[in-house]
């Protein structure tokens, strides 16, 4: 008897490629390399969140196929349609399923005999109310992105699981040399400008490490002008900062293969001196820097220490914030010989082959085993 | 075979002629010699029209809320919106207990209207009984209509894939293909007991001297047509010179009997027009030996229509709605069939082609009955065919997990729809919503402005119009 197909549906739209929407189509790509038939679904647009169930039906959502060169839209249908034909989905998989109460109209559409996955990406602006509304049962469970977003989702009285992923196994880069030992260690910070990612506390600490070190970050506006005005007066200060903005794929992925360490610095503190509870719920950009043969040195802040504890680099983690403690890390590894470094890196990436891979993704989160003749990996997203 | 019988409205609560058809069925499966259990709802207001079967093993389990006899109208509450297409968990939970209790080796559900569909089509395969839906009523329409403040119509569609159904019509099962299929569906027309008919009289000539008469008979209410035949009546005297009388048998509301009236007081007609009111089955037949000919203009809407093949089996021609799913059991080439049901001009023209064209008259009521009763003999003919169906399904068992898990997963996916509604509060959807009922307030008012010879003129506009509307 064929397996019915699956569905992942995003209820936030993937028209702007973030973390978590890499991590959405990545998911797609992932179920289609095991030979899975599955349809991508996402929201045309950011829809109110808490809108009248009326309204609600009236939401847009797009049938999108991934190609290894873009993401295209098959046909926009309501969301009315999308539930009807929500049944004919053996597994629904809910992405950003905190990010608008549709998530729930999709629960309840969904027949008794259907798997309903939750997965959080970070969006959760209705979350309290998504857990007073939802009701667990057998068929629903999240499979949460790292071991802290599931402990959250069962703060919230949803059964949760985790399947984490990050990176294709052909994607990461065979080792080769890096800078000359007496060179000045290249440092890059890389994500959107929004101010939880605490861009400024990686600015001071390479600021005390001229002639040691220099730093780029790279990553496209976020539209937060006082951030980025912020940015720009603390990174003037110094000489060997450099905010390099959005750089396309190619030329931030040779930014990537010359540089030595990858700083993440997301903190639940902000510059202006607010605190939310939540900043990462993974660190996909630890794993990026780390196929690249980087060291990844990042802020400790638990979806972070998660994958440097699975990885073997608890050592290189410094509390957040805390730029002196940073500053110190990043003096440590200009002082090692480059080979020291490639061989903790090589030993971290080998355990993030083990853990952290796209290609085994589906199976670990779905528990589907792969159909016969997969393998052939027909979408990602870089 | 231990066969449980589901269905909202059973007698002694009649609305029409579906429920006669579901009494006729339990107590045709009892004299086949099963054991027959009927699950069925406590109904209020006045339904109730028949006796209670004190012969059948009858438990009125089930809550309505939704009111049948008010129509549109019943819909006061948002809850109303989930037992006429949603989850009505009550509901639910009985049938769960009803199943458990008796451990029937099939369920055979007919109305699952009114107590919350999707929850009792999802409970009854939970359950892992073998469930076949007999299909009497377009049950797609009417769930799909009815998705205010949920949308279910994906969760009717995944339940129904994993049942069995029979139709009384192939119309009928088309209508009920809209929302997913079967697992497998096959047509059976619906049955009738001939022996409530007794014996028939020899039909009655029709003499010159005497008026010819022709009987309407079932439920007089619009969507049935009585109105073209009524204003048919005043062509066949005014016209076409017939001597023709139209005997009404049935209940009807005094509004649209007045709208009747005026009609034939229009057309100088009124004489012609005899009113019976409702009458008990012997009564009935006793009349209808008395009858000519029968003109009952169904529409495509009518799922079966018992009214036409008992007035075949009384050995009457019959105009009937062509379209209609009663019409599936007549002869192919059998020349009284109404095409444009809602065109007195058609419908005149048929009445003058029985009423003159003696000789191919005779040959129909000779051939009718014989004709029916081979295909709608309810103990004979379509109650073996029925059992053959609940035996295919009891066979056919799918091989998936089943139990209360199920049905947990089924209730709480229904709960956390109610849970929002309750969060957000002002999601809930409004049943007085006037706009709803606006297209039918229009419809009536148009009836009774409009004489039906001069609508039929502009039904070529009408439907040009719902063309380019609907490209």
């Amino acid at each position: 008897m064929p397996r019915p197909p699956s569905a992942v549906i995003s209820l936030l739209p993937l028209d702007v490629i973030g973390g978590g929407e890499r991590f959405t189509i990545n998911a797609c790509a992932a179920a289609i390399a095991a030979g899975h038939a599955v349809d991508l679904w996402a929201a045309a647009r950011a829809h109110h969140p808490l809108a009248a169930q009326a309204a609600r039906m009236t939401f847009e959502f797009r049938r999108l196929s991934c190609t290894p060169d873009a993401v295209t839209v098959v046909e926009t249908v309501p969301l009315r349609e999308l539930l009807r034909r929500q049944a004919d989905y053996g597994l629904v998989h809910i992405h950003q399923h905190m990010a608008n109460v549709a998530a729930i109209d999709i629960l309840s559409a969904a027949s008794p005999w259907q798997r309903v996955l939750l997965t959080s990406l970070g969006a959760e602006p209705v979350a309290d109310l998504f857990a007073k509304a939802f009701e667990p049962h057998s068929g629903v469970g999240g499979v949460e992105i790292s071991r802290y977003a599931a402990e959250r989702s069962r703060a919230y009285g949803i059964p949760a699981s985790h399947a984490s992923a990050g990176i294709w196994a052909d994607e990461i880069a065979s080792p080769r040399s890096r800078s000359h030992p007496s060179a000045p260690l290249r440092v890059v910070a890389v994500g959107r400008l929004l101010p939880h990612k605490a861009f400024e506390v990686a600015i001071d600490a390479t600021a005390g490490l001229e002639g040691r070190a220099s730093l780029t970050i790279v990553g496209p506006s976020s539209g937060d002008v006082a951030y980025e005005r912020y940015l720009r007066d603390r990174a003037r200060r110094a000489t060997n900062i450099q905010l390099a903005g959005y750089l396309p794929d190619g030329r931030r992925r040779r930014l990537l293969a010359e540089a030595d360490v990858l700083v993440a610095n997301s903190s639940h503190r902000f510059y202006c001196g607010k605190v939310v509870n939540q900043v990462e719920l993974f660190g996909l950009v630890i794993l990026e820097g780390l196929a690249e043969g980087l060291l990844p040195i990042a802020s400790d802040i638990p979806s972070f220490r998660e994958i440097a504890e699975t990885l073997g680099l608890e050592r290189w983690l410094y509390p957040e914030r805390d730029h002196a403690a940073l500053r110190g890390l990043l003096a440590d590894a200009a002082a090692m010989h480059p080979d020291d470094r490639a061989t903790i890196v090589s030993e971290a990436v080998g355990r993030m082959r083990t853990a952290y891979l796209w290609d085994d993704y589906w199976r670990r989160a779905t528990g589907l085993e792969a159909a016969a003749g997969a393998g052939h990996v027909l979408a990602r997203v870089a | 075979m231990k066969i449980l019988f589901v269905s909202n409205i059973f007698p002694p609560h009649v609305v029409g002629g579906y429920e006669l058809g579901c009494l006729m069925n339990a107590e045709a499966a009892c004299r086949a010699g099963h054991d027959v259990r009927v699950v069925t709802s406590a109904c209020f207001g006045t339904l109730a029209k028949k006796a209670f079967p004190n012969d059948l093993d009858v438990r009125q389990i089930f809550a309505p809320v939704y009111n049948y006899e008010f129509g549109d109208r019943s819909y006061k509450r948002p809850t109303d919106f989930s037992s006429a297409g949603g989850v009505h968990p009550g509901n639910c939970l009985a049938l769960a207990a009803a199943i458990d209790a008796w451990r029937p080796d099939v369920i055979w559900m007919h109305n699952p209207l009114g107590i919350g569909p999707v929850g009792i089509l999802e409970t009854a395969v939970a359950s892992g009984t073998p469930t076949v839906v007999h299909l009497m009523d377009a049950l797609d329409d009417a769930i799909q209509l009815s998705q205010h403040g949920f949308e279910l119509a994906g969760r009717w569609a995944a339940a129904k894939s994993r049942v069995h159904a029979i139709a009384c019509s192939r119309s009928t099962l088309r209508r009920n293909r809209l929302l997913g299929d079967f697992r497998s569906a096959t047509v059976i027309p619906s049955g009738i007991p001939l022996h409530e008919l007794g014996p028939l009289a020899p039909r009655p000539a029709i003499a010159p001297a005497e008026p010819v008469r022709m009987v309407y008979f079932g439920q007089i209410k619009s969507h049935k047509g009585p109105q073209h035949v009524v204003a048919a009546l005043g062509m066949l005297r005014r016209r076409m010179g017939l001597n023709v009388e139209l005997h009404l048998v049935g209940s009807c509301d005094t509004g649209f009997a007045a709208e009747l009236r005026a009609l034939a007081a229009a057309d100088g007609c009124e004489s012609a027009l005899h009113w019976h009111g409702a009458k008990d089955r012997p009564s009935l037949h006793a009349l209808l030996d008395t009858m000519h000919l029968a003109v009952l203009p169904l529409n495509e809407n009518e799922a079966f229509g018992y009214v036409a093949p008992e007035a075949a089996l009384h050995g009457m021609c019959v105009a009937v709605g062509a379209n209609a799913g009663c019409a599936e059991v007549f002869p192919r080439d059998y020349p009284y069939f109404l095409e444009r049901r809602d065109d007195p001009t058609a419908i005149a023209k048929t009445v003058q082609r029985i009423c003159t064209n003696h000789d191919e008259r005779r040959h129909w009521e000779r051939q009718l009955p014989g004709y029916v009763r081979a295909m709608c003999e309810l103990d004979a003919v379509c109650m073996p065919r029925y059992l053959e169906s609940l035996e295919a399904a009891i066979a056919d068992r799918p091989p998936e997990s089943v139990g209360g898990d199920l049905m947990r997963r089924s209730l709480a996916a229904w709960q956390m729809n109610d849970n929002l509604h309750r969060l957000l509060g002002d999601s809930v959807p409004d049943p007085q919503d006037k706009s709803r009922r606006l297209g039918r307030r229009i419809e009536r008012a148009v009836r009774r402005l409009v004489h039906p010879t001069v609508r039929s003129r502009f039904r070529p506009l009408v439907g040009a119009f719902r063309t380019k509307k609907s490209a």
